[in-house]
C-alpha cells in the first residue's frame, strides 16, 4: 500500500516505524523541518520530503496522486484538515485519516463527512490513551486490557505468580478451575520468547499470559495468575497534561485522586476543571510531598506527564515509597525496557503503540474491526469479519481446526450475533462471523488477510 | 566497527558478482575462441572468494551502520577489481600483463575511466574484449546501486551503503522504497543501452561491436574494443549516435525517470543542472571549433566541426573516445579540453568528474560574494531550480571541492616523484581522478608505458574519483576507526 505520511513528529514517525516493517507498504513522509526527517531517512527505507503538508505544490512533490492513503498528523488540527480537504478534491485519495485533538471539532462529527471535512478515520490519541488507561484500572491485576466487540470481549496480558493456582500446571486445567468461565489463552511468553499455548503446556512462574474472555469474567479469571487485588481505592496523578486532565475526570467520582502538577496556572486550571480531585502544585519527585500526602498507602501511582525520564524516575520513586503500584507513560522503547527491568514500574503504557493500533485496522485488506499492535509492533490481535458464501470464501463453512492458518496465528474465539463462542474446535465458520486472532509474528499478517478475502 | 559484518556483505556480494563471468562466457561459445577455461576458473575463483568471506560468519545477523557501510563500499570496489583481474591474468592471449597491469585495467575498467594499458585490441579474443566493455557497464551505474536493485537481502543496511556509493548533493528518492529506486535507475540505464546499441548496429556497427560500444557508451567509460576507438569506424552517423548517447547518459537520471514519468521534455528544460551542462558543451564546442579552424588543422570545415564536436562531447562528459589524435591538435585545445573533464557530468549520471551542479553553486557563490561586496547591505540566497540551498550543502560542496582539490596535487606529485614528466604527470591524473580515460603526452593512447608505481597510483586516482573522495578520504581518518 501507498502511504504518505504528513508530519513527522511522534505520531507521524512512529507509524513511519511500524509501517515500514511491513515490506509491502511503501511510505513517504513530509515534514517542514529538515531535521526531523534526517533520521528517518537515515534508519527506515522510506521517502522524505521537506515542506509544508497542506499545500499542493509539496504534496505533488511526495507523489500524492499514486497514494492509496493520506495520514496527516501535523500539529494543527486545521493543518490536518485542509490537507485532508486538499486529498480530496484535488487528488481524489481514497482514504484519509487525521489527527484531530480538539473537543470542539469532535463534539460536531457531522463536519467530518466528504463534502465538508473528507476525513474517514480520526485518530484522536490522548483519548485512546485514556481509554486504555481507564481499562488497566478496571482490571486490578492486567497490565493490558484490549476491547474487542465494544467490551463484549477482552484480550487481557498479565503475569503469572508464584503461588496461585495454575502456576505450574498445564493450561487445560483453568477450565476446571473455573467450569463457569469460558476463557482462552492465546498466547504466551517466557523471557520475551512466544512459546505455542496448547492445552497441555505448563504455565510458570513469570510468564506473560493473554487471555481472551468476556468482560465480566476478567476478574475472575486473574485470580488463576495472581492474587487478587482489590480495586484501586486512593490513586495518585503525576502530570496534569491533557492525558492526566482525562483520566482524572473519568476516575475522579469513583476513586479518591490526587493530583500533582508542576506548573502553577496549569494547577489552577486543574482545580476549576475538576471537582472531586485534590489538585496539588509541586514537584512529582518531591519526596517530602509525596509523603505528607500519603504515598504509602496508595493503590495506584499513575505518572503521566509529557517527558519519559520523569514518568520513569517519579515512578520507581513512588514505588520504593510504598506506592502499591505504578503505571508509567513512557515513549520510547529503550526506556519502556529500562523501567521493565528495574522492577518498581509494573506496568509500562506505550503512547505510540496505542495510537498505532488505532490506525493499523483502517491498513488492512479485508474487513477488520480491531487490529491491536502487541509486544512493540511484533505481535497483533485482530478482529476480522467472515463475508461471502461457501463458494466465494475460502473460510466459510470450515471448521476452525482445519483452517489453512500459517503458523503461529491462533484464533482465539469467534464472535456470532453478539454471542462469544469459544473453546470448541469444532466449531465451522459461518458469514458474518467476528473472528479473533492473535499473530505471533506479524509477517503472517498477509496470508491471513488472503485467507479471508472474499472472492469476487 | 563490525568487521565481520563487513567481510559478511563482500563476500555475498562478491558471489553475485561472480555471475558477471558468464556473458563473456556465453560470447566465447559463439564465437568458439577458447578462451571459456579463463571465464569458468574465474567464476569459480570468485564464488570461492566469497565463500571464503562469507561462510565463517553467515550466521551473524547484524544491522551495519554508516562506517561499516563506507567500509564496505570502499572493500568492495577494490575487491571487485582484484576478482576482476582474473581473466586477464588466466588468459594465455595477452601476453606479459603484470599484475599491476591486469589491476589498472579492470579498475579503469569498473570506474569507467577507460584508461587501457592493453596494445593491439583488435587482435584479442571477442570474449575478453567483451568482459572489459562489460566491466564498464557493471561500473557505470555504481555495482552497489545494482547490488540493491538485485539483493533485497541487504535490507535496511543496503541505505547505508547506497549513501557511501554515491555522494551526490541533492539524493533524490525517485520511490519511497530505495530497491525501487535502484531498479528504476537500472530500467533508464538498460533502456538507453538497448537504444544506443541499436544505433551503432544500424549505423553499420557487427552485432558485437554495436553492442560492447553500447556498454561503454552509456556507461560513460570509454574502453573500445579497437585501437582507434571511435576514429576506427570513420563514420559520421556512428560518431553522432555516440554523443548523442554520452550527453544522454551525462544527464541526471533521476531527471530522466521524472520527464519520463511526466512524459514531458519540459522537465528538463526546468532543471538549472541540465541547462548549464547543455551550455558548458555548447560553449566549449564553440571555443574548441574556432580555435581549431583558426589553426587550420583540417582542410575543410566540415572535418573540423565533426572531430571538434566529437572530441569536446566525449572529453566533457569524462568518456573518452577519441575520433581523431586530439592530443596532437593545438597544445592549448588538449589542455582546455581536459580542464573541461573537471567540470564532467551532472550528479546522479553515468559521468565523472566534480559534477555540473557543484560546479554551479560554487559559480553562484562566488556571484553572490560579489554581489555582497558592492551592495554590503544586499540579501543575496544561493539558489538552485528557484529555490535557495541551505547553508549545509554549501559547505559541503566547498568541503568536496577542497578534498578534490588536495586529492589531485597529491597525486599529481605522487606521478612526478614516480617518474612522470609534467604533462603526462597532469594529464593522467586529471584523466584518471575524472574518470575520463586518455591523458596527453605519454599517455595520450595508452597507459602501458608508465611505470609500475604509477600504475597503482592512477588506479587508487580512479577509485577516488569513482566514489567522490569523500568515502575514501574519510577511512583514512582517525575517527573512522576509533570506536
Amino acid at each position: 500500500m501507498k502511504i504518505l505520511i504528513l508530519g513527522a513528529g511522534q505520531v507521524g514517525s512512529t507509524l513511519a516505524r511500524y509501517l515500514c516493517l511491513d515490506d509491502d507498504n511503501d511510505i513517504t513522509i513530509v515534514d517542514q523541518k529538515e531535521e526531523m526527517l534526517i533520521p528517518l531517512q537515515r534508519h527506515l527505507d522510506i521517502k522524505t520530503v521537506v515542506g509544508y503538508g497542506a499545500y499542493p505544490s509539496i504534496l505533488e512533490k511526495a507523489g500524492i496522486k499514486s497514494m492509496d492513503m493520506v495520514i496527516a498528523v501535523m500539529n494543527s488540527d486545521e493543518r490536518n484538515m485542509v490537507a485532508c480537504r486538499m486529498a480530496h478534491t484535488l487528488y481524489h485519495v481514497e482514504k484519509k485519516i487525521a489527527r484531530i485533538r480538539t473537543t470542539e471539532y469532535l463534539l460536531r462529527p457531522e463536519i467530518f463527512s466528504n463534502d465538508a471535512l473528507p476525513i474517514d478515520f480520526l485518530i484522536t490519541p490522548e483519548n485512546l490513551i485514556t481509554d486504555y488507561i481507564q481499562g488497566i484500572v478496571d482490571e486490578p491485576g492486567a497490565s493490558q486490557v484490549f476491547d474487542f466487540e465494544n467490551g463484549l470481549v477482552q484480550l487481557v496480558e498479565t503475569r503469572a505468580f508464584i503461588g496461585t493456582p495454575i502456576v505450574n500446571r498445564p493450561i487445560k486445567e483453568l477450565q476446571e478451575h473455573m467450569p463457569d468461565v469460558k476463557i482462552r489463552i492465546v498466547s504466551l511468553y517466557r523471557n520475551e520468547r512466544a512459546i505455542p499455548a496448547k492445552s497441555d503446556t505448563v504455565i510458570r512462574e513469570g510468564d506473560h499470559v493473554y487471555f481472551l474472555a468476556k468482560k465480566n469474567d476478567i476478574s475472575r479469571a486473574l485470580k488463576e495468575f495472581r492474587r487478587a487485588e482489590n480495586s484501586y481505592q486512593k490513586i495518585f496523578i503525576a502530570g496534569g497534561g491533557s492525558v492526566g486532565l482525562n483520566v482524572a475526570k473519568l476516575l475522579e467520582e469513583s476513586h479518591n485522586l490526587r493530583i500533582i502538577e508542576l506548573d502553577e496556572n496549569r494547577a489552577k486550571y486543574l482545580s476549576e476543571e475538576l471537582n472531586n480531585t485534590l489538585v496539588l502544585q509541586g514537584n512529582a519527585s518531591d519526596e517530602d510531598l509525596l509523603k505528607e500526602e500519603g504515598i504509602e498507602n496508595t493503590d495506584l501511582f499513575l505518572a503521566l506527564t509529557d517527558s519519559d525520564e520523569v514518568n520513569v524516575i517519579v515512578s520507581i520513586l513512588a514505588k520504593r515509597l510504598g506506592a502499591h503500584k505504578t503505571i508509567a507513560l513512557v515513549k520510547r522503547d529503550v526506556y519502556a525496557n529500562l523501567a521493565e527491568q528495574s522492577g518498581d514500574v509494573d506496568i509500562i503504557v506505550s503512547p505510540d503503540q496505542i495510537t498505532v493500533s488505532g490506525i493499523l485496522s483502517h491498513l488492512r485488506k479485508g474487513d477488520f474491526m480491531q487490529v491491536h499492535s502487541l509486544q512493540h509492533g511484533k505481535s497483533e490481535a485482530i478482529e476480522i469479519v467472515v463475508h461471502g458464501n461457501e463458494n466465494t470464501s475460502q473460510v466459510v463453512g470450515v471448521c476452525v481446526k482445519d483452517l489453512p492458518l500459517p503458523e503461529g496465528v491462533v484464533v482465539g474465539a469467534i464472535v456470532r450475533d453478539e454471542e462469544l463462542l469459544m473453546g470448541s474446535k469444532k466449531l465451522v465458520i459461518e458469514s458474518g462471523d467476528h473472528v479473533l486472532m492473535v499473530l505471533i509474528d506479524v509477517g503472517k499478517i498477509h496470508e491471513v488477510e488472503a485467507l479471508f478475502l472474499e472472492n469476487e | 566497527m563490525q568487521l565481520s559484518i563487513v567481510a559478511k556483505t563482500i563476500g555475498l556480494l562478491l558471489m553475485v558478482f561472480s555471475f558477471a563471468q558468464v556473458p563473456p562466457l556465453i560470447v566465447d561459445l559463439i564465437y568458439s575462441e577458447g578462451e571459456y577455461l579463463s571465464f569458468i576458473y574465474s567464476f569459480a575463483l570468485t564464488v570461492l572468494g566469497g565463500l571464503i568471506l562469507w561462510w565463517p560468519f553467515k550466521e551473524i545477523k547484524k544491522d551495519f551502520r554508516l562506517r561499516e557501510g563506507v567500509l564496505i563500499v570502499v572493500c568492495f570496489w577494490i575487491v571487485l577489481s582484484l576478482f576482476g583481474t582474473l581473466p586477464f591474468i588466466i588468459t594465455d592471449s595477452i601476453s606479459s600483463l603484470s599484475f599491476s597491469e591486469a589491476f589498472f585495467e579492470s579498475m579503469s575498467g569498473l570506474t569507467t575511466t577507460g584508461a587501457t594499458v592493453l596494445n593491439q585490441l583488435d587482435e584479442l579474443p571477442k570474449s575478453i574484449l567483451f568482459y572489459r566493455q562489460q566491466l564498464q557497464w557493471l561500473g557505470g551505474m555504481g555495482i552497489i546501486v545494482l547490488a540493491v536493485a538485485v539483493l533485497p537481502l541487504l535490507g535496511v543496511g543496503g541505505m547505508e551503503l547506497y549513501h557511501a556509493e554515491s555522494s551526490g548533493i541533492a539524493k533524490d528518492r525517485l520511490t519511497p522504497k530505495l530497491r525501487n529506486t535502484a531498479i528504476a535507475l537500472w530500467k533508464i540505464y538498460v533502456s538507453l543501452t538497448v537504444l544506443c546499441a541499436v544505433g551503432y548496429f544500424l549505423s553499420g556497427m557487427s552485432i558485437f561491436d554495436a553492442v560492447s560500444h553500447s556498454f561503454s557508451t552509456v556507461a560513460i567509460g570509454g574502453f573500445s574494443t579497437h585501437d582507434g576507438s571511435i576514429g576506427y569506424f570513420d563514420s559520421v552517423t556512428i560518431e553522432t549516435i555516440a554523443m548523442i548517447f554520452m550527453f544522454l547518459a551525462g544527464i541526471n537520471f533521476s531527471l530522466h525517470f521524472v520527464a519520463w514519468n511526466n512524459r514531458s521534455l519540459f522537465d528538463y528544460i526546468k532543471d538549472s543542472e541540465f541547462k548549464t551542462y547543455a551550455m558548458v558543451l555548447i560553449c566549449s564546442s564553440i571555443i574548441v571549433i574556432t580555435a581549431l579552424s583558426l589553426n587550420g588543422e583540417y582542410q575543410s570545415a566540415n572535418e573540423t566541426v565533426r572531430h571538434s564536436l566529437f572530441q569536446t562531447i566525449s572529453i566533457a562528459t569524462t568518456t573518452g573516445f577519441t575520433s581523431q589524435n586530439y592530443s596532437s591538435w593545438p597544445a592549448a585545445i588538449p589542455v582546455f579540453l581536459i580542464m573541461m573533464s573537471f567540470i564532467g557530468a551532472c550528479v546522479g549520471s553515468t559521468g565523472g568528474g566534480i559534477k555540473v551542479v557543484r560546479i554551479l553553486v560554487m559559480f553562484r557563490l562566488g556571484m553572490k560574494e560579489i554581489h555582497k561586496f558592492i551592495r554590503p547591505n544586499a540579501q543575496v540566497s544561493v539558489k538552485l531550480n528557484k529555490s535557495s540551498i541551505n547553508e549545509k550543502a554549501l559547505v559541503s560542496v566547498l568541503g568536496f571541492f577542497s578534498l578534490y582539490a588536495i586529492s589531485f596535487f597529491l597525486i599529481l606529485m605522487l606521478l612526478m616523484f614516480a617518474g612522470l614528466d609534467q604533462v603526462t604527470a597532469y594529464s593522467a591524473t586529471a584523466a584518471t581522478m575524472n574518470n575520463l580515460g586518455p591523458g596527453l603526452g605519454d599517455v595520450a593512447q595508452n597507459y602501458s608505458s608508465v611505470g609500475e608505481a604509477a600504475k597503482w597510483i592512477l588506479s587508487f586516482s580512479m577509485l577516488i574519483g569513482r566514489l567522490e573522495v569523500l568515502t575514501i578520504i574519510a577511512i583514512f581518518h582517525k575517527a573512522f576507526w576509533r570506536q
